[in-house]
């Protein structure tokens, strides 16, 4: 801990970051309200707004039609995920000019640890940075640790630059409303305006026993320290998603074989799909099943080659459920794949004509995924899930 | 009967058969070698039922017998402290008494009669002969690319190919290839093609001499080599070997030439951050310049090497063992690097030379 304490913590935010890409990209868009988001007809939702858009009352994850009515001048745009994952890797390489410590949050957000009292500098001269070479708006907060320099970035926006030191809390937190602490959202905070706590000062003098009442115990002492400026969380570096995993655990136990193996198909396509957006394959592929009486059992099968295919991540759960899976009804089922690999050593074989076909169907079912938000395509095995009851295809 | 030679001898014959001791069998004579004293002769024979490998030796002795030596006398004679060893041997009872110096072994033999042997007087005439210290070398080229991996057994193996005035190696583990062609107008093969295991072939090229000729006998399903005194036969895979010339490439879209030794050491240092099952780094190739670079979870380096380039920039992901692999066999000054865009094989060949090639297929990265 004495390490973590001897540092400072920036949070750097590009500022509407999907919607400043465009408008640096496209210099007629500039001064105009751009949103980026899915299509209204088929219920797409506001992925982000300029700022210029935010005046009209336009905030993300609104539903697009609903921004649409609010502003219906705006500049509409589907969105380039590759571009901006481009340009937030040119972020990202940028800030590691500045610190090797650095946790990536998001696409557009990342905390960054600078030796004690280098913060305000080197957050200033990453914004320059950042608006000299990549032309884009950032935000930074500087603070000692991640919860004040959030907080202090929030009180800088947009295009700013602030701090939020301990010893400035009273002054500075505690006259704000609730809703400047994450994790306290609008249910929460209304159920504390209702027994007069209306500021995160009203909070930090509330004894515990009075929150519990409200927010249960464990929230409760979270919320009493964030009120007090207090967050111990480590700064954690890059780190790779070391699994995916997928489970159900069924309102009615499942009887029949062939509707667990649906739902096991589910899990795969699930699975493949998650796997291929992060650009991963998977080198073991496991199954979870409970049974009746709560016996649970884990399986994994370790593959000669990492895949990323519906297909085979269905074909060896189905294979450990034939082989352990014994006789059902099974209360739960659980699908994983592990030991993940960014990269693939070609072979001098061409992959079989099938696995081909197959790659193509899951690139076009994974576009119209993304496109649409939901699956509009599914293999008709999984038809024979409805035992299983909940998440049917199609919902 | 009392064999008397020198323990160097003694252990040549030894360390030789041992390569073809089983590790773990469960037909009990073959754990055991094999000795056998006939007229002026000794033979040793060891066998795992896929290679069996003899030595003989002149040796003047006093009767003829056969008997099963307990595998522990291979460490033994290697232990022993004086220049000469005396070995009293009963046939009766299978008992030996080893005598070195002030040390004196008393071992407990077998009776031979269930040992297999394979070995027969008769063997096939040889169809090639080559210098020991020059098939050695083209073993070291080519040995190293079988799959170790044995989930596909054909390759497993050695393919050696024979036409007219030409012998093909070929050896692949379906990640890269090595094509080795020797040619010379006085050979005239039968057409003819034996897959030899390449464990086998490891074992050989341990146990081969630098100097005196190697000759290669195949007869149906067994391959036999001869040299010195040793004859080693390994039997050979019966799987089809896929057609895997078809994937080399005619063209290049760039083509470099760099120094091998430096290039070899950039490898080496870039290999030290390279991790996982792919130990993938990066080579980029523009303006004459190649950047040899490596970025994973423990850190990332960079550095550049001079080369000549012709065609286009290229940038490429290749795991850094199977580079090491061919850069540590090569002893020539330079290489040549053939690149087919960033999913595409890498072509390694000597300058000058067309009867080598490696060939290496890329990382593809998501």
């Amino acid at each position: 801990m004495a390490e973590a304490q001897a540092r400072d913590i920036i949070l750097c935010d590009l500022d509407a970051f999907f919607a400043s890409v465009e408008q640096r990209d496209h210099p007629e868009y500039r001064g105009r309200p751009v949103i980026v988001g899915g299509s209204a007809s088929s219920r797409g939702v506001v992925s982000t707004c300029s700022y210029e858009a935010r005046r009209f009352g336009v905030h993300s994850a609104m539903p697009m039609a609903r921004a649409v009515k609010l502003c219906p001048g705006a500049i509409f745009l589907p969105g380039n995920m590759k571009l901006y994952r481009a340009v937030s890797e040119q972020v990202m390489a940028l800030y590691e000019r500045f610190t090797p410590d650095i946790e990536a949050v998001s696409i557009d957000e990342a905390y960054l640890a600078v030796p004690r009292g280098e913060g305000l500098k080197t957050a200033a001269k990453i914004r320059r940075a950042v608006r000299d070479e990549l032309e884009l708006p950032l935000t930074a907060g500087v603070s000692t640790n991640k919860l004040l320099a959030k907080i202090a970035c929030g009180m800088a926006k947009p295009d700013g630059l602030d701090s939020l030191w301990p010893e400035e809390v009273p002054q500075k937190l505690w006259p704000l409303p609730l809703k400047v602490l994450p994790g306290i959202g609008p249910v929460s905070a209304e159920k504390l305006h209702r027994v007069g706590i209306k500021t995160v000062g009203d909070l930090a003098a509330t004894p515990e026993s009075v929150l519990v009442q409200q927010l249960g115990q464990a929230a409760a002492a979270e919320c009493r320290q964030h009120a007090r400026g207090i967050d111990s969380r480590p700064l954690e570096p890059v780190r790779q998603a070391k699994s995916f995993s997928e489970e159900q655990t069924f309102a009615t136990d499942v009887a029949g074989p062939e509707a667990l193996k649906a739902v096991l198909m589910e899990q795969a396509e699930e699975l493949g799909y998650r796997l291929r957006a992060a650009g991963m394959r998977a080198r073991t592929v496991g199954l979870k099943l409970r049974f009746a009486d709560y016996t649970t059992i884990t399986r994994d099968v370790t593959l000669a080659e990492a895949t990323d295919r519906d297909s085979e991540i269905y074909r060896v759960t189905v294979q450990l459920f034939e082989r352990c899976g014994g006789e059902g009804p099974w209360r739960l089922a659980g699908s994983r794949v592990s030991n993940l690999e960014t990269s693939r050593q070609l072979t001098i074989f061409a992959p079989p004509p099938g696995a081909v076909k197959e790659d193509k169907l899951g690139e076009v079912r994974d576009r119209l995924r993304n496109k649409y938000g939901t699956e509009v395509l599914f293999r008709a095995r999984r038809l024979a899930g409805s035992e299983a009851g909940h998440r049917k295809p199609g919902r | 009967m009392l064999i008397s030679l020198p323990k160097d001898q003694l252990s040549f014959c030894l360390d030789t058969v041992e390569k073809a001791l089983p590790t773990h069998s469960s037909v009990q004579p073959i754990e055991n070698i094999l000795l056998e004293c006939h007229g002026q002769w000794l033979t040793f024979t060891a066998t795992n039922l896929e290679q069996d490998i003899c030595v003989k030796i002149p040796n003047i002795h006093d009767s003829s017998g056969r008997i099963l030596l307990p595998p522990k006398i291979v460490d033994i004679v290697r232990y022993l402290p004086a220049a000469d060893v005396n070995i009293e041997i009963s046939f009766d009872n299978y008992r030996i008494d080893i005598k070195s110096g002030q040390s004196n072994y008393v071992l407990y033999g077998a009776d031979p009669t269930d040992f297999p042997l394979t070995r027969s007087e008769d063997d096939p005439e040889s169809i090639l002969s080559l210098e020991q210290a020059d098939f050695k070398k083209i073993l070291k080229k080519v040995v190293f690319a079988a799959s170790t991996d044995e989930s596909r057994p054909a390759f497993n193996g050695v393919l050696l190919y024979f036409k007219d005035s030409q012998i093909s190696l070929t050896a692949s583990d379906t990640y890269r290839l090595v094509v080795q062609d020797l040619i010379n107008e006085n050979w005239a093969f039968e057409e003819q093609r034996w897959l030899i295991p390449a464990k086998a072939l490891r074992e050989l090229l341990k146990i081969m001499g630098e100097e005196g000729e190697i000759t290669i006998s195949p007869k149906s399903k067994r391959v036999v080599f001869k040299f010195n005194q040793v004859y080693f036969a390994t039997r050979v895979l019966e799987e089809k070997y896929p057609d895997v010339r078809g994937v080399i490439p005619t063209a290049f879209k760039t083509r470099i030439l760099t120094e091998r030794k430096l290039f070899e050491e950039s490898v080496a240092r870039a290999g030290l951050l390279a991790e996982g099952i792919n130990q993938a780094i990066h080579f980029s190739i523009h303006d004459h310049r190649f950047e040899v670079k490596v970025s994973s979870q423990i850190g990332k380096m960079e550095e550049s090497l001079q080369c000549t380039q012709e065609g286009e920039d290229v940038e490429v992901f290749v795991n850094a063992k199977f580079v090491m692999d061919i850069l540590k066999v090569l002893e020539q000054k330079e290489i040549l690097i053939d690149f087919h865009s960033k999913n595409g094989p890498l072509v390694f060949k000597i300058p000058g030379d067309d009867s080598y090639i490696y060939l290496v297929l890329p990382i593809k990265m998501e």
